[in-house]
Order: C-alpha cells, then sequence, then structure tokens
C-alpha cells in the first residue's frame, strides 16, 4: 500500500510499503477514505518531538471502512463505515473507567521510554513518535486499529466524510480547550493561534455559552475566517498598535482580563523580537525543548481567578514560566491530551443536528500522493493553507 | 492512606533476605548501595542524553536510530537510575532486594487467579521459556539468561491464601536463588487490587554476571517491571500492546 513516511526533518516520502496485519486479537484493519494533517504532525515534521524514527508513517486524523477484525473483536464489524480517535485506549483500566482515555495505561508498548520522560505513560497515539507508542498512522490506504471494540465509532451514512473527519482529534480538541474554561454568563475567553484547533476552540466557546471571543494570530487568512465562521472578535499582533496582546486584550474587556485564555498555539510559538530569538536559540541547542511565548502571555493575559487553558502541545521542558503571576493572580490551569473518545460520541449529535459543520476548516483537498507538499504549503502558510484532507484513493 | 500501598516491606519474617553475615558489607557500603545519583549528575545525563536525542534527529539513516536510542537510554539513566555503576558493580555480589508496585482495576480474586495460573506465566513475563507444572506446589522453570544462556530452576510455593497472596522459593540446587511473595490487597474506592511483589535473589555467577545481566538489559529490576506492566496489560486488557510486524518505509 501507500503511505506516508517520514524520513527525516522536513522530508516526508509517499512510499509503498507492506499492508498492516492483524497483530493483537483486538485489532481491526481500515481502509482509509479520508486523513488529515494536524498542526501535531508539524511539531514532528520539524523535528522538535524526539522518538521519530525513519519510515515512520504518521497520521492520527483518519477514518475509513473496517475490511478486518481481529479473533476478538465483538462489538466492530467489517463494511462499518467509522471515525477512530487519534489516541489509543484499552476501555479497561481506571483510566477509561473514568473516562481519561488519552490517560490510558495499557496501550503504549514503550511505555519505558514515556515513564523516563514523563513518570507515568499516556495512551498511545498513532504516528506520534515512539515515545508515544511507535504505532503507524492513518495517512496511508490501510491501518491497524488496536482495540477496535473501543475507539472507532461508525457514523451515519448521511454526513459526508469531511463533515465527520474532524471528530478524530481537532474539534474535541477544541471542545475540551473550552469546555475547561467553565464558561460562566458574560465571559470573556481569548484564544491564541487560529489554526484548526483554535478554530474549533473558538466555535466551542460559543457553543458553551461565551459572551464574547477574542482570537490572536498573525494569519490574515486565519483571523479573516476567526473573525467570519467563528463570531469572534481579532487581534493581528503583527500590526502596529497591537503587538502588546496583554495591553491590547486589557483595554477591550474594560482593565479586567478575559476571563479564560485558551492558548492553542503550543510548541513552537512565533515571537518578535529578544524572547522569541531567546527561545528559538535554546531551542536549537536543546536547552529548552518548547518555545512558550503564547503560554507565558495567556497567563500573563489572563484576569485574576480565570482560567488558563492548554490544548497546545508541549513534550518536554519550558524556560521562563512566569510562575509569580500564575501564583499570585491565583489562576488555574487545564491541559492535556484530549480524551477523544468521549468527546467524539457526545459531539456526533451536534453535527448531525446541524449546530456546526466541522468541514468549515477545510482549505486543501489533495490525492495522498501529494502529501510532502501538503505538509510544505500547511506549515508555512502558503496558498491560505489551513486545513488539508488527503484522499488515498 | 492504605498500608498496602506504601513501600514499607511486608515480607513475611521467614522470607526475609538471607545475608550471609561474616561477609556482610560496612553500614556504609549499604547505604552507598540506595544512594540516589546526585541531582546534578542526573542533569548532565539528561541534557547529554537531550543532545544525543537532537543530533540523532539531524541525522539520516541507522545512525539516527542508535544515536535516538542512546539519547533515550542516557536520557532515561538520568531520570531514573537509583545507583551508580560503581555501586551496582560492588553490591553485585550480594543478596539483592526488590520492591515494585502495580495497581489492577479487578478485585483481588480475579488478579489473584490470574497469577497463580502458572502456565500463562510466560505470556507476560519476557524470558521465562516455559514452566511446567509438576505438582500443587511445585514447577520447573526454563528462563532465557544474559548472552543467549538457559537458567533452570524449580520453584516451590511456600504460602498460598486464595485473593491474597502467594509467597515461593526456589530450590536448593538450582542454578538461580530467588525468593518472593506478592501480596494482593483492595485499593480504596474502586480502584481495584494493589499488587506488591518482594523479591530477593542471589545474581548468577557473582558480580560479572551482574553487570553482564544489567549492561544488556536484561537485569532484574527491568524484568520486573516489564513483568508487573504486561500482567496488567493482560488482565486488564486482555492483551498487552504490540508494534511488531506493523509496515514502516525505508
Ligand atoms: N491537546 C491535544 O490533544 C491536541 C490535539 C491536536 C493538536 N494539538 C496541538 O494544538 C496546537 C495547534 O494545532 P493546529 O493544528 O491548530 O496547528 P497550527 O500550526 O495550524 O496552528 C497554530 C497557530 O498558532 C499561530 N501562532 C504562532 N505563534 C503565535 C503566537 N505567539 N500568538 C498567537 N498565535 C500564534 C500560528 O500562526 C498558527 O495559526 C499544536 O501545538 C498541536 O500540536 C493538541
Ligand atoms: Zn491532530
Ligand atoms: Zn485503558
Amino acid at each position: 500500500m501507500k503511505a506516508v513516511c517520514w524520513t527525516g526533518i522536513h522530508s516526508m516520502k509517499v512510499e509503498q510499503v507492506p499492508d498492516p496485519k492483524i497483530l493483537n486479537p483486538h485489532d481491526a484493519i481500515v481502509r482509509v477514505t479520508s486523513t488529515a494533517i494536524c498542526g501535531s504532525d508539524l511539531h514532528l515534521y520539524d523535528g522538535i518531538i524526539p522518538t521519530v524514527k525513519r519510515g515512520d508513517i504518521l497520521g492520527h486524523e483518519f477514518m475509513g471502512e473496517i475490511v478486518e477484525v481481529g479473533s476478538a473483536v465483538t462489538r466492530r464489524k467489517v463494511g462499518e463505515r467509522v471515525v477512530v480517535p487519534a489516541t489509543i485506549a484499552c476501555g479497561n483500566c481506571w483510566f477509561c473507567e473514568q473516562q481519561l482515555w488519552s490517560l490510558c495505561d495499557n496501550t503504549n508498548p514503550n511505555a519505558d521510554i514515556a515513564e523516563a520522560l514523563m513518570g507515568y505513560t499516556g495512551s498511545a497515539i498513532y504516528g506520534y513518535t515512539h515515545a508515544f507508542g511507535g504505532y503507524a498512522g492513518g495517512q496511508a490506504e490501510y491501518v491497524r486499529v488496536p482495540f477496535a471494540d473501543v475507539g472507532p465509532m461508525p457514523v451515519p451514512d448521511h454526513l459526508t466524510d469531511e463533515q465527520v473527519l474532524f471528530l478524530t482529534d481537532i474539534f474535541p480538541t477544541g471542545y475540551m480547550a473550552a469546555e475547561n474554561c467553565h464558561i460562566q454568563p458574560g465571559d470573556t475567553v481569548a484564544v491564541w493561534g487560529c489554526g484548526p484547533v483554535g478554530q474549533f476552540a473558538i466555535q466551542s466557546a460559543h457553543l458553551l455559552g461565551a459572551e464574547r471571543v477574542i482570537a490572536i494570530d498573525r494569519v490574515a487568512e486565519r483571523l479573516e475566517m476567526a473573525r467570519t465562521k467563528g463570531r469572534a472578535e481579532v487581534i493581528d499582533y503583527s500590526q502596529p498598535g497591537q503587538s502588546d496582546v496583554v495591553e491590547v486584550l486589557k483595554q477591550m474587556t474594560g482593565g479586567r482580563g478575559p476571563d479564560a485564555c485558551i492558548e492553542a498555539v503550543g510548541s513552537e510559538a512565533h515571537a518578535y523580537g529578544l524572547m522569541g530569538a531567546y527561545d528559538k536559540a535554546k531551542q536549537v541547542t536543546r536547552l529548552e525543548t518548547d518555545r512558550p511565548h503564547a503560554l507565558r502571555e495567556a497567563i500573563q493575559a489572563c484576569r485574576k481567578g480565570g482560567v488558563v487553558s492548554v490544548p497546545g502541545e508541549y513534550s518536554g521542558f519550558i524556560d521562563k514560566m512566569p510562575m509569580g503571576a500564575f501564583f499570585n493572580k491565583g489562576l488555574t490551569m487545564k491541559t492535556g491530551q484530549t480524551h477523544m473518545h468521549k468527546y467524539m460520541r457526545l459531539l456526533l449529535p451536534r453535527i448531525e443536528a446541524g449546530e456546526i459543520d466541522p468541514s468549515f476548516v477545510i482549505t486543501h483537498r489533495l490525492p495522498l500522493d501529494e502529501a510532502p507538499h501538503a505538509y510544505e504549503i500547511f506549515r508555512d502558510k502558503r496558498d491560505k493553507c489551513i486545513k488539508v484532507v488527503l484522499q488515498p484513493s | 492512606m492504605n498500608p498496602s500501598e506504601t513501600a514499607q516491606s511486608q515480607v513475611p519474617a521467614h522470607l526475609a533476605p538471607e545475608m550471609p553475615s561474616p561477609t556482610s558489607p560496612p553500614a556504609d557500603a549499604m547505604t552507598h548501595r540506595h544512594m540516589a545519583m546526585s541531582s546534578i549528575e542526573r542533569l548532565t545525563t539528561l541534557l547529554l542524553g537531550g543532545s544525543f536525542i537532537a543530533s540523532g534527529v539531524m541525522r539520516r539513516g541507522w545512525q539516527q536510530v542508535a544515536l535516538l536510542t542512546l539519547g533515550a537510554g542516557v536520557s532515561y539513566r538520568g531520570l531514573a537510575a537509583k545507583r551508580s555503576l560503581a555501586a551496582t558493580a560492588r553490591a553485585a555480589t550480594q543478596p539483592q532486594e526488590l520492591h515494585r508496585a502495580v495497581t489492577i482495576q479487578h478485585s483481588p480474586e480475579v488478579v489473584y487467579r490470574s497469577w497463580r495460573t502458572l502456565e500463562n506465566l510466560p505470556q507476560w513475563m519476557e524470558d521465562v521459556q516455559s514452566i511446567t507444572i509438576t505438582d500443587e506446589r511445585h514447577s520447573r522453570w526454563k528462563v532465557r539468561g544474559p548472552l543467549r544462556t538457559t537458567v533452570k530452576w524449580v520453584a516451590e510455593i511456600t504460602d498460598d491464601q486464595t485473593g491474597r497472596l502467594i509467597a515461593w522459593t526456589t530450590q536448593k540446587r538450582s542454578q538461580v536463588a530467588t525468593r518472593g511473595t506478592v501480596t494482593f490487597t483492595p485499593a480504596p474506592a474502586g480502584r481495584g487490587t494493589v499488587v506488591n511483589v518482594h523479591l530477593t535473589y542471589q545474581p548468577p555467577a557473582g558480580p560479572i554476571g551482574a553487570w553482564v545481566a544489567r549492561s544488556t538489559g536484561a537485569n532484574p529490576e527491568t524484568q520486573l517491571r516489564h513483568a508487573l506492566r504486561r500482567f496488567k496489560e493482560i488482565v486488564e486488557a486482555g492483551e498487552a500492546p504490540t508494534i511488531d510486524g506493523q509496515p514502516m518505509g525505508k
């Protein structure tokens, strides 16, 4: 089959590889009909997260048709059309029982690496480094899906792939980020990053009753999408007079600050000036693995007693964390890999009811063969690229 | 706090390690054995590990994988190592004591039964080639040792309390001298069963054997950690996760 393989930093190749096989009794094989590239994949593309190996098949946002099931699979059947959550969960451990699916104890075959880095391992993620299990991902014609009775969710025929594909990751991620804000009537929510995750966080903040949403980025078409599709007020921090995001937010909120701040940027935040140069130098020399500029800003900007919700991804260590501001303002931070299994089942009915059509973020539809080009334009934000969907056939 | 969750040794007195008293090391050697790697040492190995990982990412080909592995290994040492290599070598002639705990989301009866079904042990103990049950209390073990050797022993169950505890020891003429006990205690508020394992073992072939075992990764600490993880995976999830045999590009 054809698969999108990581072959080095900024080097993706579509290669011919063997078809996946059932390896464990609870496995299924899915023929992929649609798959997407995520901002998280860019961290691997850029070589920011260690333990990717040459030849690894990437992709954790995918859906398709079940073509084979293992001997212990009882609930899923060949022929079903399913969306598959990005994280892999066993369904039986204490964490799974608590609906903390992304913290599942039992799915990472490389738990040693994760335990060494973090003390404990969370769930594995498809196509997302060997520290997260090393599972082959879904940017391919076929993919092996472990614990097929637990993860994959059948979707109704009348919804298109494009309407349900993002239940695999970014819609649940934006939604959980907004839910973590405990939005109260009258609340203003500020969202750093207007990539796909930011866009779904904006939409979800409205679904959960935010009074106002303010979106921050510097890419014109992304801010435009936040404004028109997400009914957000926007701050373009590349514009003169808007570069001091903390101050601009303060004045937009009557001097109080946003009640909740969502950081949907992650470990490769862009920053102008000295601080940006400082983080970049430290990241290159590995004295700091992550560049937390947006996180620092969110902590600084948040109103006293507010919530900082962080769907943006971090993998290692950060520097110059404004702990004093965090402590003295009595903030709360909520974060983590999303509990996809829970939220995808919660959000499908909202799509069916027409409350939201997640396909609004898609700007590019390309054949799988063009994945290398797709990674390039998505990373460099060329051709007004916001979200790419790849079709294997 | 549930006392079963503390790291305190609960080994019954008759299972306490026998220290060969005439050759017992002085007290300071013992403390050295348990001495943690200093935090500076740890930080240095961490950063070193980081740089291996970093250069591994930059490079291409097999070297990269090697460097990455090395990086992860060194970092792992930095994060997890409890003793220095020198201390390990010094300690190797002494009987070693290990304790490890894991919590499993089932009743003590179910977890006990899974453990007591010795025939299933090779599923979750890597390196165990076969276990032959000879009677209610005795079993013959064949285990892969370091450097393609096979180690054999006969194990005897010395105490067996359904749903609570199993204790065992290897018989006199076995190649390996170990004794151990596993207890099954309910965790609070529906959190499953706490499994506490205490092992005492005499490293095979003295200090060299222990050092080799340690440096090939087949040391008892790692084995116990892996065994308990797999045991939990199989009891809870019905299978141990794997990626062996999946496709990969060039
Ligand atoms: N928690 C989870 O489970 C989960 C799931 C999916 C993605 N993620 C993470 O969410 C983050 C965003 O994902 P995405 O797909 O939207 O990625 P993306 O790269 O398309 O979007 C990031 C956006 O942040 C903007 N940005 C950069 N620096 C900024 C700054 N200083 N201030 C404001 N905006 C800034 C960029 O211009 C870009 O539009 C990534 O870190 C990704 O790994 C997490
Ligand atoms: Zn994703
Ligand atoms: Zn689980």
